[in-house]
C-alpha cells in the first residue's frame, strides 16, 4: 500500500504474515505508539473506503475514520485475539458509522427488492461491462456509488466488505454480528439492487 | 429445518456466482482506492497524543483514589463499631433480668452443693441474693404467743 508525502507516493510495508501482525498486535496492547502508528498505516485507506460509503458527508467520515483508531488505540488491551485485527477495526467502524446515521437521521431512497423470478440480468456481452473499461470511465464510477449510497447500510456494509475488502463470508458474519446465511441473502440483495440501477443507467443512455 | 436452511444457502451461494452477480463485484472491485490526506494523519497523531495524555492521567487518579478510598471506608466502619448506636446498649437492660436470674440460680445450686449437701432442702438453704421468704421461718407468731 502507498501513501502520498508531499508529490511523492511512498509504499508501505504491510503486515503480510499472521506472526508479524500477531507481535504487532503484543506491541499495540503494551501501548507501543510506533507499533500502532504502523497498524494505522495499514488499515487506514480500506477503513475510510468503507466509512465514507456509510457515511455521506466526507469531512464526517475522515473524522469517523480517526474516531475508528482512536477507539482502537484506547481498548486495545481489551482486544482478545479471537478474531483478526482486521475483522475487530471494521466491527468498530460499522458501529461507529451505524451510531452517526442513527443521529444524522439519513434516509436513503431505497429501490424495491428485486424480484430473482424476473429472471433480468446485466448482458455481459456489453462492452461497459469489462471491468478494464469500467475503471477509466468516471461517470460510470459516479453511478456505481451513487447507486450503493442509495441502498440501506444493512446492504452497504455487506457489499463493500465482500467485493471490496474481499472479507469472506464467515469473516463478514463476525464482523457485522449476524448469521452467515443473513450475509449471503444480503448480498445478493446488495448486488441486485445495483444492478436494477445500471440497468436504469445503461437503458437511460442508450 | 435444517434441511431447509441448507438448501437456502445453497440456493444462495448458487445466485451469487450467476454471472450478472459476479460483474457487479467485478464492478464494485474496481471502484478507485481511497487515500487519506498527510493532514489527516497528523491529526490523528495529535488526537492519539492526547488519549495516551488521559490514560496516563487516570491511572495516576486511580493509584491516588483507591487506596484513599479504601482508607476511608476503613475508617467509617472502625467508627461505627467503636461507637455503637444508644439503642444497641437499650435493648441490652432486658437480658440482665434473666442473666441475674440464671446467676442466682447457679449461685444457690452451688450453695446447696458446699453447704447443704445431704440432709438439707433447697428451702433451708439461702444467699444474700434471695431475700429470706418471711413465711419460711423457725418461730411463727404463734409462737412467739405462747412465750
Amino acid at each position: 500500500m502507498e501513501i502520498c508525502i508531499g508529490s511523492a507516493r511512498v509504499k508501505l510495508r504491510e503486515p503480510s504474515n499472521q506472526a508479524s501482525e500477531a507481535a504487532l498486535v503484543d506491541r499495540c496492547r503494551r501501548q507501543d505508539f510506533e507499533a500502532f502508528g504502523q497498524l494505522v498505516d495499514a488499515y487506514q485507506n480500506r477503513v475510510f473506503g468503507f466509512v465514507r460509503r456509510m457515511i455521506v458527508n466526507p469531512e464526517e467520515a475522515a473524522d469517523t475514520t480517526q474516531d475508528v483508531f482512536i477507539r482502537a488505540f484506547q481498548n486495545f488491551d481489551r482486544f482478545d485475539g479471537r478474531c483478526s485485527v482486521r475483522t475487530w477495526l471494521f466491527r468498530i467502524a460499522y458501529h461507529l458509522c451505524v451510531d452517526k446515521a442513527r443521529k444524522n437521521v439519513r434516509s436513503p431512497q431505497e429501490v424495491g427488492l428485486y424480484d430473482p423470478a424476473d429472471g433480468d440480468e446485466i448482458d455481459v456481452a456489453d462492452t461497459r461491462w469489462q471491468p478494464e473499461q469500467i475503471a477509466i470511465d468516471e461517470e460510470l464510477m459516479t453511478v456505481v456509488e451513487e447507486g450503493i449510497s442509495s441502498m440501506s447500510e444493512k446492504l452497504r456494509s455487506v457489499l463493500i466488505l465482500h467485493d471490496k475488502e474481499d472479507m469472506a463470508y464467515e469473516e463478514i458474519a463476525q464482523t457485522l454480528g449476524l448469521p452467515v446465511g443473513t450475509v449471503k441473502s444480503r448480498l445478493f440483495l446488495a448486488r441486485a439492487h445495483l444492478q436494477e440501477v445500471l440497468k436504469r443507467y445503461m437503458e437511460a443512455g442508450a | 429445518m435444517v434441511n431447509k436452511k441448507s438448501q437456502n444457502s445453497g440456493m444462495n451461494d448458487e445466485m451469487l456466482d450467476s454471472v450478472g452477480q459476479q460483474a457487479v463485484r467485478k464492478i464494485v472491485q474496481a471502484l478507485p482506492e481511497d487515500s487519506l490526506s498527510m493532514a489527516w494523519r497528523s491529526s490523528l497523531n495529535e488526537r492519539l497524543v492526547v488519549a495516551v495524555a488521559q490514560k496516563q492521567k487516570k491511572k495516576r487518579m486511580a493509584w491516588i483514589v483507591r487506596p484513599a478510598l479504601g482508607l476511608s471506608l476503613a475508617t467509617v466502619f472502625a467508627l461505627i463499631v467503636m461507637f455503637q448506636p444508644s439503642w444497641r446498649r437499650s435493648m441490652a437492660t432486658p437480658d440482665r433480668g434473666i442473666e441475674s436470674a440464671i446467676m442466682s440460680d447457679h449461685h444457690n445450686s452451688v450453695l446447696l452443693n458446699d453447704v447443704g449437701n445431704a440432709g438439707l432442702n433447697a428451702n433451708e438453704v439461702t444467699s444474700e441474693a434471695n431475700p429470706e421468704d418471711p413465711d419460711d421461718d423457725m418461730w411463727s407468731d404463734a409462737d412467739a404467743q405462747s412465750l
